[in-house]
């Protein structure tokens, strides 16, 4: 089969490159495409719905297989609610199947038009990584093919291969089948308890105080305001609404999952309408929305989980330049850098809409899974002059603090930075060698970073 | 590879001991950069800038080549190839400036004044490009001149080697588009080099150090095309390049 060369880039939309994109249609044609690349000595990398902000999922000048084809569902258990999919699977296609039959997928990223391969590779966390940990938490095993064929791993029986995979980008070779346990749910709809608060230090404390009772819990900051507002948001924490806390409009629809697709961006915006007085302007609107203190409702998953998946490819609202996700995690007792961060992204004013913040349970075994115990910050920001240099400036901030970055939201951490980030990269690359002893599976993002 | 904010980790530079090549390299230093190829004619100034790289834990390589040899010019993709799996940034800083007198200049300075500035860094762009085209991906900055726009007397044979070079590079970076390689052309004023030591300063000269962080900020905002460095030169150009001759000639005479 041949691939064609097509540009290519991760969700921020910078840096494009071109790859030779192989849209195989079967996992016989999967293979072959795997065997033929290995024996003509070249790269490869999958990919999957290419929600990931940066360079982890494309292969400058090289091969790349789209996986989308992936999307058949093996098998299903409704008393253990275990499934068995292909790993092109979508969540929102999950989701569409499962929540109306009372199931619901036991992690969910901030967008549910990712892929289950893609989740598993980057080993996403939701609202409630506090409480059920991260998406490999959820599944048993998966089916991996390298350029030795299809290896089955399974969490107990082949941990080493496991904790490879999982957080490991795609890096160990193609995951072909996931075995992935729903969770049962009553409805559709979680009851939100938001609570506005004036600054940082407030936040941490509720969030420290209260995050226990709720399965999900998510701040939205202003990482624009200052001084005594500096960090001013709004606490949303949730739990899953049970039947008898719908009103009768919802009862009896009471797991609907039908939510249709909205208003969609149709081209790039030649100059981006967003710059500081635009964000200014709508991180205070939106601040002062909320009402003061402590609300009570009720909410549609798709509202509460995934917000921006109303409106179709709102990344190209950014521009030619496109955008980059800054997303890091700094321990438990680093709340005083945390504050020191995000000081200076309000000094420096690098433009961002409402940043995230959560709160991290334990990590897992994933060798390269992001997620460690603390506190997690997310925030989007346009490509501008300068920005290099500051996001340099945070990155020493996090490495002092011994935090990390997400591999799925970055494109620019340098090699250095990111092998203190990751004491385990040498384990890592230990084990992967196994599977690929040739090394044919890499990216932009291995590249760069000097991951293998 | 390029990162998110277009920062190079591997650069290759045409004309490596330029002044502004220079300072913009050690911009560059400062980000991710870690591997430079510096390509040029003055064996003495490339060591010294590589010692200077070296000592910021940048790892330099030095390719003698005077841009009138077509030879070298031959080997240079080899050199690229052999030096590096990618190049991110691709730099042309190959040039001079010099006598603007005829007489002066003769024969032999006329043909060097145009084989700098014009010929030879074309064929040694045309030597790197199917190298570029392969890699698809990259960042060519090719520095140009507001000289390239319209001949003054006392440099139209500078001028018209740098307006045949800047028509070569908007063909370039035509040539180049379908391979996702973003070219930008600058067309810098008059920047204080030691090119320019000795003559005198035009309308919105600037300093080296403005010319680099003007650089930066062409890769980071991805500018590509035409861009005047300082940006003010746009429209003014816009004036000038629209002047009947006759005042044109009278002028330039006099700045
Ligand atoms: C709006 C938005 C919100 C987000 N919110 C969150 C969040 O809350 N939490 C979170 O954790 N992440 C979040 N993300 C990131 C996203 O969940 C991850 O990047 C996820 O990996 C994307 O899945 P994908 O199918 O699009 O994968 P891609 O982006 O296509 O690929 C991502 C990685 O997975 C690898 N990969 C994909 N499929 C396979 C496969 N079958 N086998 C092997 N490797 C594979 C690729 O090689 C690549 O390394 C968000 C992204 C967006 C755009």
């Amino acid at each position: 089969m041949l691939g064609h060369y097509e540009n290519i880039s991760g969700w921020g939309r910078t840096p494009q490159y071109q790859s030779k994109i192989f849209r195989p249609t079967s996992s016989a044609e999967l293979r072959s495409v795997v065997d033929s690349i290995a024996a003509n000595n070249e790269n490869v990398i999958g990919r999957g719905l290419g929600r990931s902000y940066g360079d982890a999922a494309f292969l400058a000048g090289e091969n790349v297989i789209d996986l989308n084809f992936l999307n058949r569902i093996l098998d299903v258990n409704y008393d253990s609610g275990e499934i068995l999919v292909e790993s092109g699977v979508s969540l929102d296609s999950l989701m569409r199947i499962f929540v109306p039959k009372g199931y619901f997928v036991p992690v969910t990223p901030g967008t549910r038009y990712v892929t289950v391969g893609g989740a598993l590779a980057s080993d996403v966390h939701g609202k409630n990584h506090h409480i059920d940990g991260s998406i490999s938490d959820h599944i048993s095993s998966f089916t991996l093919i390298t350029e030795n064929g299809q290896t089955t791993v399974d969490k107990e029986l082949n941990q080493e291969y496991f904790n490879a995979t999982r957080g490991g980008m795609g890096l160990t070779g193609i995951i072909e089948t996931v075995k992935l346990k729903l969770v049962p749910i009553e409805t559709s709809y979680v009851n939100v308890h938001t609570t506005r608060v004036q600054n940082l230090e407030a936040l941490i404390k509720t969030m420290k105080d209260t995050d226990d009772n709720y399965k999900y819990s998510v701040a939205w900051i202003d990482c624009l305001s200052k001084g005594q507002f500096l960090g001013r948001s709004v606490l949303t924490q949730a739990n899953d609404a049970l039947l008898g806390d719908l009103d009768r409009s919802k009862i009896e629809n009471a797991r609907h999952f039908n939510t249709k697709s909205g208003l969609s961006i149709p081209f790039e915006f030649p100059i981006s309408p967003l710059n500081k007085a635009t964000i200014k302007a709508f991180n205070t609107m939106w601040y002062f929305k909320t009402k003061k203190g402590e609300t009570d409702s009720v909410e549609h998953f798709a509202s509460f989980f995934h917000p921006l998946d109303g409106i179709g490819e709102w990344n190209r609202i950014y521009g030619k330049t496109g955008f980059t996700q800054y997303q890091f995690v700094v321990p438990d007792n680093k709340e005083a850098e945390l504050i020191e961060i995000v000081e200076l992204l309000a000094k420096k004013e690098v433009s961002s809409f409402l940043a995230v913040l959560k709160r991290f349970g334990p990590k897992n075994g994933g060798y390269l899974s992001f997620p460690t115990k603390g506190w997690t910050l997310a925030l989007d920001i346009a490509i501008q002059a300068g920005l290099s240099e500051v996001l340099d400036q945070l990155d020493d901030l996090v490495v002092n603090a011994n935090g990390r970055v997400y591999f799925a939201k970055d494109a620019r951490v340098s090699p250095n930075h990111i092998h203190k980030m990751y004491p385990d990269i040498d384990k890592w690359r230990t084990v992967r060698n196994k599977l690929d002893p040739n090394r044919i599976f890499t990216s932009n993002l291995a590249l760069r970073t000097k991951l293998i | 590879m390029l990162d998110a904010t277009s920062m190079p980790q591997n650069v290759v530079v045409l004309g490596g001991s330029s002044d502004i090549a220079k300072e913009f390299i050690k911009l560059l230093s400062s980000r991710r950069l870690e591997k430079i190829l510096l390509v040029g004619r003055n064996k003495d100034k490339l060591d010294e800038f590589g010692d200077e790289l070296r000592n910021l834990n940048i790892e330099p390589q030095i390719f003698i080549h005077d841009t009138r040899n077509f030879d070298s010019a031959q080997q240079l993709a080899n050199v690229i190839k052999n030096e590096f799996t990618r190049v991110d940034l691709l730099l042309v800083a190959t040039g001079m400036l010099g006598n603007a007198n005829i007489d002066a200049l003769g024969l032999n300075g006329v043909q060097e004044m145009i084989e700098v500035n014009f010929t030879g860094p074309a064929i040694d762009i045309t030597s790197v490009l199917p190298i570029l085209k392969d890699q698809r991906g990259s960042r060519v900055i090719a520095l140009s001149s507001v000289a390239a726009i319209r001949p003054r007397k006392d440099n139209y044979i500078y001028s018209a080697a740098k307006s045949g070079f800047d028509n070569f590079l908007q063909g370039i970076a035509k040539e180049l588009e379908p391979y996702s390689v973003e070219t930008s052309i600058v067309r810098f004023g008059f920047v204080k080099t030691s090119m320019t030591t000795g003559l005198k300063p035009a309308p919105f000269t600037i300093e080296l150090k403005d010319a680099s962080q003007l650089l930066m900020t062409v890769l980071e905002k991805r500018k590509t095309g035409i861009i005047y460095l300082p940006p003010i030169l746009k429209y003014l150009f816009l004036i000038l390049k629209n002047l009947p001759d006759t005042i044109w000639w009278k002028i330039s005479e006099r700045s």
